[in-house]
């Protein structure tokens, strides 16, 4: 099952901010969780995930740093404040935007955790 | 070799070993497929102390063990399409720092790409190619990434402080220097114009300090800062007591440039506030240390006792510089930079000394300082008369506008009465030309240069930064509200003098240097990241990380 792209680039920074917004993760253990959460319907690739954390980071919405483990350094990432004020937000947003496509194509409608 | 080594880590901490839901510190169990066999399934465990065969296992098939050896000691360039894939993508990261520290990401993510597609039973080569593919364009993620790392200018806060800078230069012209040969009559300071090409040179000569210091990467000071604390008050040392201006091949030209002024070198009090960075910078690297980092912290602010006393002239600026490192060391405490340092222990300790030396301090006085304080609350008070002088022509200042006429028939002109204009009372001399409204919007734009200051190191992701930032920030706003203060009548001791208006070599030198540091510190604010704190390695050893 592909993913739709166009729709995906739009959301991805709200998935990573969920996922962060559970548990510090690095840039791997990202892509694995949600491959794995979304039934191998997101696989994010690592070109779009970097940019995409470090931009993130540089807007405040994300906190880094560095851990050792096993000899090598792994950079963490970890959601701020700021960055769970905008993950409610577009949590929100995305709830209001399936809920309207839900209603005009008529089928259930399933309000995001 | 760089890979194969990359490889090997990858291996030992292979990913695909790791349960990625479960809790740090306890043994994880991976498997790849439901139903898998739990004896194919890799076993890791981070603990500490473990037995080495339980640890790091990241081979599916027994006897892979010998193939990996036999993997890693090909030669160099055995993986062309990731060196390549990471050449390319480095070709577009124009930072150093940027560049190394991607590279280093995203080199770990390809390794543990590769490693979890060998788990799945693909060869080294096919699994590095694999995960390279995986990466996506490297010449797009290049881009992107040097987009977002690039030094950036606070240009906001630089335009306000160049602004300000002018400003200063022609305020101090038209309130001040302008005025004419009467003041020369009148005044004990050298007013001549002369002075003020001087003070344009100094303020250019700072601006162009600032400009050097903002493009230096902060965290270098930081990094030097104990070496750098020590030149700084030897340097002070030698030049105040040793006679090492003297040292200089005799040459006496040096005393043009720190002259001493009733037995001490008073100009170079404001030398001590290049101190206030480089305390941020040793705080910072004694993180994680416990008491002894909290020790060495007091034995630096001790050390500024002596050697303020050197250098001679007023106590104000190096308790200004005393009182912002111990904030800075409490703010230290309040982030857990200490481990075992409580608040609680540290706030009593600090009560203590503060009680204790207050009550020293009170005994050993001077008669001068003690009759000045006194001069805060009590009238008519014969050593108070600077305070008293002060707020009569303050309450005679009109709200707009000039009060020169009205100040001269009673006698109160600022310059006839209060030596120090150029320095230490340029703010009273301004309000007496200027009026009270047009200082309270002076007084209103220097709180906001302060706000976008402030804002600049608390929104900086880097705590070495945050705290030399907001050392520096915390030193001149103390300076200047005290200049402003002692500048209407609530004088307790002497400052060096109000950024941007006081005449001053090394003053506006040594103020232009630290705003450097603060649009340094926003500069590189993505560029400089985080590093675990020490306390952590001690222990956990395993978790140091590879220099």
């Amino acid at each position: 099952m592909g993913s739709d792209k166009a729709m995906m680039s739009g959301n991805t920074s709200m998935l990573i901010l969920k996922l962060l917004s559970e548990k510090e993760m690095y840039g791997y253990e990202m892509i694995e969780t949600l491959r794995q959460r979304s039934g191998d319907v997101f696989e994010l690739k690592a070109g779009t995930l970097y940019p995409l954390l470090h931009g993130l980071e540089a807007q405040g919405l994300l906190a880094c740093y560095e851990k050792g483990f096993q000899g090598k350094m792994r950079k963490y990432y970890q959601i701020t404040r700021e960055g769970k004020g905008y993950l409610k937000k577009r949590v929100k947003e995305w709830s209001d935007y399936s809920q309207a496509v839900s209603q005009v194509l008529g089928g259930a409608v399933y309000e995001m955790a | 070799m760089r890979w194969r080594r990359i490889f090997k880590k990858a291996r030992e901490g292979c990913p695909a070993n790791e349960s990625l839901g479960q809790k740090q510190g306890k043994a994880a169990v991976y498997s790849r497929e439901p139903g898998e066999k739990q004896e194919e399934a890799a076993v890791y465990s981070r603990e500490p102390g473990e037995k080495q065969e339980e640890a790091a296992v990241c081979s599916r098939e027994p006897g892979e063990k010998q193939e990996e050896a036999a993997v890693c000691s090909r030669e160099p360039g055995q993986y062309p399409e990731a060196e390549a894939y990471m050449g390319k993508l480095k070709e577009q990261i124009r930072n150093p720092m940027a560049r190394k520290m991607a590279a280093e990401e995203i080199e770990n993510h390809i390794a543990d790409q590769a490693c979890a597609y060998e788990s799945q039973g693909m060869e080294r080569e096919k699994a590095v190619e694999a995960a390279v593919r995986q990466m996506g364009d490297p010449v797009a993620v290049g881009v992107d990434l040097d987009r977002i790392h690039r030094p950036k200018m606070n240009w906001p806060l630089f335009g306000m402080i160049a602004a300000f800078s002018i400003l200063g230069l022609i305020l101090q012209y038209m309130c001040f220097y302008g005025l004419g040969e009467e003041l020369r009559e009148y005044s004990q300071a050298n007013i001549s114009r002369e002075n003020f090409y001087r003070q344009c040179i100094y303020t250019f000569l700072g601006l162009g300090a600032m400009t050097g210091v903002c493009f230096l990467d902060y965290s270098r000071i930081g990094r030097h800062s104990r070496a750098g604390g020590l030149i700084l008050l030897l340097g002070i040392l030698m030049v105040c007591q040793m006679g090492g201006l003297h040292l200089v091949n005799g040459n006496r030209s040096w005393f043009v440039l720190f002259p001493m002024v009733n037995g001490g070198y008073p100009y170079l009090k404001c030398l001590l506030y290049l101190f206030v960075p480089l305390f941020g910078g040793i705080l910072y690297k004694n993180r994680g240390t416990g008491y002894r980092g909290l020790v060495e912290g007091f034995i630096w602010i001790a050390a500024l006792f002596p050697v303020g006393n050197w250098i001679g002239g007023g106590i104000g600026g190096t308790i200004d510089v005393i009182l912002v490192c111990l904030v800075m060391l409490f703010m230290a405490v309040g982030k857990g930079w200490f481990k075992t340092v409580t608040r609680k222990r540290l706030f009593a300790a600090a009560f203590s000394i503060m009680v204790l030396g207050s009550v020293a301090a009170w005994g050993n006085l001077r008669s001068y300082q003690l009759t000045r304080l006194q001069s805060l609350f009590v009238e008519n008070n014969r050593e108070g008369y600077l305070n008293m002088t002060v707020r009569r022509i303050m309450s005679n200042l009109s709200l707009r506008g000039n009060s020169t006429a009205v100040l001269s028939q009673k006698g109160l002109l600022p310059w006839q009465n209060i030596a120090g204009i150029p320095n230490d009372f340029i703010f009273l001399q301004m309000a007496t030309q200027l009026g009270i409204i047009r200082m309270l919007c002076i007084c209103g734009g220097l709180a906001a240069l302060f706000y976008v200051m402030v804002l600049a190191v608390v929104r900086q992701k880097n705590q070495m930064g945050q705290m030399m930032g907001l050392g520096c920030v915390m030193l001149l706003a103390l300076e200047t509200v005290r200049t402003v203060f002692n500048n209407l009548g609530f004088y307790v001791a002497s400052t060096n003098g109000l950024m941007f208006f006081s005449y001053g070599k090394v003053h506006t030198i040594t103020v232009y240097i630290l705003l450097g540091v603060v649009l340094s510190i926003y500069r590189y604010k993505d560029l400089v990241w985080e590093k675990e704190e020490k306390k952590t390695f001690k222990k956990f050893p395993g978790l140091r990380p590879a220099e």
